[in-house]
């Protein structure tokens, strides 16, 4: 704007609008539903995108998993191949060792790895110096590719000149002698570190390109079962949750609407209900009927229900007065119509995240159920199923109770963090 | 408050009934009778039913059942021969509880001190240590944390036992496992109730007046945030009974949770059921002696219940 040589602004430089009725009904911003409201809240929370993203990429895998490693190479959960049991994601043909002649030295302390590639003998002594000492290489009946049905025997004789630096020598220029001969024998190396003796077949370590995750103790793909697992689990936590979910509204929407004796007695028999633990419903409705998974997901749909038929009551309670239920009712609206069109949907909110918080608590009763014995029959798989096998031979094969367990803390991490997320970005206190 | 007591027994009273009822009922309904076996021949099947009394019409038998409840017995193992139910749990229960209460006294204690500690470093450092211990715990179940910590204290470091024997170091990573859940339960819960307290204005009042942060928790802070702990404690007591199912098996207890799972094994419906009751009053006692020392120790709740209920 020019400013005149005194600068003051003259009135003439001013010209006027007039009203434009038009342009001050026009609204500049968007408007904002309740809910996208909140779904703009919840994109600002990043642990709550973060797990909703891990949660998309779990159910994909759920999906997709098993589809894979069958498109590939024919697995499914329940294939075994008894003879590939056991394996790890990473696979090495290092024969496997043990001492098959010694004469030579004591030692206090005998301690092969997982599988006897390589052993160590703590506190080495020589006992004599002239003797036999032996190794066996290999096992006629390992089939895997860790070995190659080969057996090797490596021997030397000392005599009472030898020392330990000799000995060992003696023990190398063997194996590499044996390794000329025949060079599937791949070699074995001895090594003296301090009273510490230290024996190791050599191999190639590889990527285990058909069972990437490994197997398990039948021999089962593990990739194929926990993404199968997963799927089971996704499932049964789900579909019991849309269930007590539809059970709890429905109940506490009634007991709430109508109100007097018979809410009384509702929230009396809920009360009862309360008192007695998720767990032991669980325990003893899955005793009496059959197992399977539609069992796990009707015990479990009927032990979750009254938290949410309460948390509805109350929202249905501090709704029912309001100015909309009143017009409603005016123009001739019945309960039902009042319920599920009016109220329901305007304490949708606390619901969701009662859903949200619900799904981890379902996964781990599922675990627990299964733990316990009354979870999913055999040769089907879910999370909680495989974390207890794995659990079993866990100091064997550690690999067998981490992966899974790795997915099943996810799981529940995210939604525990996605429900934090949603109660407060569906608070309508924190709205501004 | 004698009437908020009464009122609280007899509901205890009533929901007990409840679970013997349906517990007898499921009994009832379990496929197919214990001695269903065809080797067995009908006289020697019509001399078990009488024993175990049921040959008696569906009435009497439940009248018996709840008499005999009432008097404490839980009846008989259908698999074993005269073991009675109460003499296992008279057996192993002590064991478990051994772990239960040291579970119970550690996660509350630490959970009380965690939540205080976060509330008082409000996002600070220790808060957020404490709040992903919290996420931590509540997310990882006790089939997997218990594996674990056996794994990385028991065998690769080797600084604790495995196994339960009678030894007080044993009891350390089993009690720990237990009581995690509760322990990231009950500091989320205390840090929230905290940092209400803290923005109250008589600690407001109280620093203005000069008042050390020490002595401004102590006799300030914590009495008032320490009740709504307290009501979740009795909730926090079954998660810590239903848990101990799953510990007693991880860690190799003879306690009753790991009976309990040999049962459901072996299919000894009825060993099963009596303990699922057990455990079920045992809960619901400890649900009413926390709700009745709530009633006791909270003022607001006496005030309210003087001026009618």
């Amino acid at each position: 704007m020019d400013k005149n040589e005194n600068g003051s602004i003259e009135k003439s430089q001013f010209e006027l609008v007039g009203k434009n009725l038009e342009a001050a009904q026009n609204i500049k911003r968007p408007s904002m539903s309740y809910l996208q409201d909140a779904f703009r809240r919840l994109k600002k929370n990043t642990p709550s995108v973060i797990s909703f993203w891990i949660l998309v990429v779990l159910i994909f895998m759920a999906i997709v998993g098993p589809m894979i490693s069958k498109g590939l190479y024919g697995h499914t959960y329940r294939t075994q191949h008894l003879s590939l049991q056991d394996q790890t994601s990473i696979l090495s043909n290092q024969r496997s060792l043990k001492l098959s002649s010694n004469s030579v030295f004591n030692y206090s302390k005998y301690k092969p790895n997982l599988r006897k590639t390589q052993i160590e003998f703590k506190k080495v002594e020589l006992k004599a110096q002239s003797g036999k000492l032996g190794f066996i290489i290999g096992d006629k009946s390992e089939a895997s590719y860790q070995g190659d049905l080969k057996e090797y025997k490596l021997e030397i004789n000392t005599t009472s000149a030898d020392n330990w630096d000799s000995i060992i020598t003696k023990l190398n220029a063997e194996a590499n002698n044996m390794l000329k001969k025949d060079p599937a024998f791949r070699g074995i190396t001895f090594k003296k570190s301090g009273s510490n003796l230290f024996v190791e077949t050599i191999g190639v370590k590889k990527f285990n390109s058909t069972y990437w995750l490994g197997t398990d103790d039948l021999g089962r793909d593990l990739w194929t079962r926990l993404w199968e697992g997963s799927r089971v689990s996704f499932i049964i936590a789900i579909v019991s949750v849309l269930f007590t979910g539809l059970f709890g509204v429905v109940y506490g929407g009634i007991s709430g609407y109508i109100g007097g004796t018979s809410d009384n007695i509702m929230m009396r028999i809920i009360e009862i209900l309360m008192v007695i633990p998720d767990m032991l419903y669980i325990m003893l409705l899955s005793i009496v009927m059959p197992r399977g998974i539609t069992t796990i997901t009707i015990v479990l749909a009927f032990t979750g229900w009254m938290g949410t038929a309460i948390l509805v009551r109350g929202e249905v309670l501090r709704l029912k007065h309001s100015e909309y239920v009143l017009a409603s009712q005016t123009l001739g609206a019945n309960a039902n119509r009042v319920i599920f069109k009016h109220l329901i949907p305007n304490c949708m909110g606390p619901i969701i995240v009662n859903m949200t918080m619900m799904i981890p608590r379902m996964i781990f009763a599922e675990a627990f159920l299964s733990f316990i014995g009354l979870g999913v029959p055999a040769p089907y798989a879910s999370l909680g199923v495989l974390v207890n096998d794995g659990a079993k031979i866990f100091y064997q094969y550690p690999h067998l109770l981490i992966i899974p367990s790795i997915v099943l803390c996810l799981i529940m991490l995210a939604f525990n963090i996605l429900g934090d997320g949603l109660r407060d970005a569906l608070d309508p206190k924190l709205r501004k | 408050m004698v009437k908020f007591i009464l009122k609280r027994i007899a509901f205890a009273i009533i929901t007990i009934i409840c679970i013997a009822t349906i517990t007898f009922a499921l009994m009832k309904a379990l496929p197919g009778d214990p001695f269903h076996n065809p080797k067995l021949k009908p006289e020697m099947r019509q001399a078990l039913l009488q024993k175990y009394g049921l040959d008696q019409p569906i009435t009497t038998q439940y009248f018996k059942y709840m008499s005999n409840l009432a008097h404490g017995d839980l009846g008989l193992s259908y698999k074993y021969l005269n073991r009675p139910v109460s003499q296992v749990i008279k057996e192993s229960f002590p064991k478990s509880f051994a772990l239960g209460w040291r579970a119970m006294a550690y996660s509350a204690f630490f959970g009380v001190l965690f939540g205080i500690i976060a509330a008082l470093k409000h996002q600070k450092a220790p808060d957020y240590i404490i709040i992903f211990i919290s996420i931590v715990g509540v997310s990882v179940p006790s089939i997997v944390m218990g594996p674990l910590l056996a794994y990385y204290f028991g065998v690769t470091l080797g600084w604790l036992p495995v196994t339960v024997t009678d030894s007080q170091l044993s009891m350390i990573l089993p009690s720990f496992t237990l009581g995690l859940g509760t322990l990231a339960f009950v500091s989320r819960l205390m840090r929230s109730t905290t940092l209400e307290v803290l923005g109250q204005d008589y600690v407001q009042t109280a620093k203005a007046k000069g008042l050390s942060t020490s002595k401004i928790v102590w006799s300030h802070v914590i009495r008032n945030a320490i009740m709504p702990v307290v009501s979740v404690l009795g909730p926090a007591f079954a998660g810590i009974i239903t848990g101990s199912i799953v510990i007693e098996n991880v860690f190799a207890v003879a306690g009753l949770g790991g009976y309990f799972v040999t049962t459901i094994a072996d299919q000894d419906y009825s060993m099963t059921m009596g303990i699922t009751l057990f455990y079920a009053v045992l809960i619901i006692v400890s649900l009413l002696v926390v709700d009745i020392a709530y009633g006791l120790i909270d003022p607001r709740l006496k005030i309210s219940s003087k001026g009618g209920e």
